[in-house]
């Protein structure tokens, strides 16, 4: 079983029982999106623990939900936001919108000096629970691993200053106000080239639609789509027990360690965020 | 984005290879599409296959005909990850609709297309 093997020594261990904790969690939460975990750029050993939990997580889903992804979009959900890969993410891919289109050929170069203000901003409980998550291996002081975290905590997911998408569609300003440094589109021209057509290039003309059908799901087709993933509640709710059950058993070995670790993640982080929201309301007043 | 001089045909191109790999065999069946789009910071040039993912297809080239991604923000940048975009400020109501409603999922490309720099594909939204 994809958790068992691999185990390589103690910060991996530790590492990978506070990556199942994350894992339950998410799952649980429906909160987290796994493809970060990948843009840490661990040590090998590492990533390939981590990998094995991203897999063993979305096997499970898989198997259990008959939908591997619970906690985005689902089945049938793309509709207009793309986005262009920076670099290999064998994170990406994964999920069932994201598949490829197309390519950018030419002028790659101008798309990558677009300005960051790093990924979304999350809210600070989250933000506080992955500091917490890569404490040990901080406190460890395996530099790779912590030279690889601090340089990700400010710029990089999911802990960026960036946008979000509501705000984006419902308030008129927020970007011109609270990101003026955004770059944007200007204007976009398309050309079509058919496989049957020979002469000129096979280019249709710019901006015409091309024949073939759009396609669109209709209200109907989504409904269904939905009733087949989430049938009944209570069937869901057994499907729910029966998938912790199996895993625990696949946890085997672990599954002391694992508890063990959440029971200890799980106090030590209550007080940290005690902590910090204690501080944090000193500091407003002494501001105000 | 305005920029003169022809694009080469794409069948002569060097679109099936790039950086020494073969990304796709030359469009033989399927309909491509070259996409020229001027930004804030300089023109990119995009590649679509309708063969990789002809829903997926279909929706991007006809929003970008369209001008849905007209002067919208690359709201998610994220060095070394990806960039995201796709929320349209265009006043056309219809075409906001139309932008808005799903499409169906397309099979996974067998073997499965890896996410390299430059590859695009929809995003999952909220």
């Amino acid at each position: 079983m994809l958790v068992r093997d691999e185990y390589v020594g103690i910060l991996s261990y530790l590492f990978g029982s506070l990556v199942y904790f994350l894992t339950f969690d998410s799952f649980i939460t429906e909160s987290f999106n796994f493809q970060y975990i990948y843009y840490l750029h661990l040590p090998s050993h590492l990533t390939s623990r981590l990998s094995h939990t991203y897999l063993f997580h979305y096997e499970f889903k898989k198997k259990y939900y008959n939908n591997p992804h619970m906690t985005g979009s689902g089945p049938n959900s793309r509709t207009s936001e793309l986005f262009i890969s920076y670099g290999t993410n064998p994170g990406l891919g994964i999920e069932l919108w994201e598949t490829p289109f197309g390519e950018v050929i030419e002028g790659m170069e101008h798309v990558e000096a677009l300005h960051s203000y790093g990924d979304m901003v999350r809210r600070k409980k989250m933000q506080l629970f992955i500091y917490f998550m890569h404490l040990p291996a901080i406190l460890l002081s395996h530099s790779h691993v912590a030279n690889c975290i601090n340089g990700s905590l400010h710029n990089q997911p999911p802990w960026g200053h960036g946008p979000v998408q509501p705000k984006i569609r419902n308030k008129p300003n927020y970007i011109r106000d609270e990101f003026p440094l955004l770059d944007k589109f200007e204007t976009c021209t398309v050309q079509v080239f058919k496989p049957g057509d020979s002469d000129s290039g096979g280019a249709d003309e710019i901006g015409r639609v091309s024949h073939h059908a759009v396609g669109s799901v209709t209200r109907e087709q989504q409904r269904r789509a939905r009733e087949k993933h989430n049938d009944d509640p209570v069937e869901t709710e057994k499907r729910q027990s029966e998938a912790i059950d199996e895993v625990q058993k696949m946890l085997g070995p672990f599954e002391n360690g694992f508890q063990l670790g959440m029971v200890v993640v799980g106090v030590v982080l209550f007080l940290l965020i005690l902590a910090v929201t204690r501080r944090g309301r000193g500091t407003e007043k002494k501001a105000n | 984005m305005s920029e003169g001089g022809t694009i080469a045909d794409p069948k002569e191109a060097d679109h099936g290879i790039r950086g020494g790999e073969i990304i796709q065999e030359s469009g033989v069946n399927g309909e491509t599409a070259l996409v020229k789009c001027g930004t804030t910071k300089g023109d990119f040039t995009a590649k679509f296959y309708r063969d990789w993912s002809p829903h997926g297809y279909d929706r991007a080239v006809t929003l970008f005909q369209k001008g849905f991604y007209d002067h919208s923000h690359f709201f998610r940048v994220v060095p070394k990850f990806l960039v995201q975009f796709g929320i349209s400020y265009s006043d056309d109501k219809s075409l906001i609709r139309f932008g808005n409603t799903p499409i169906p999922d397309d099979p996974k490309l067998n073997p499965p297309k890896k996410f390299q720099r430059g590859i695009m594909s929809f995003a999952g939204t909220r």
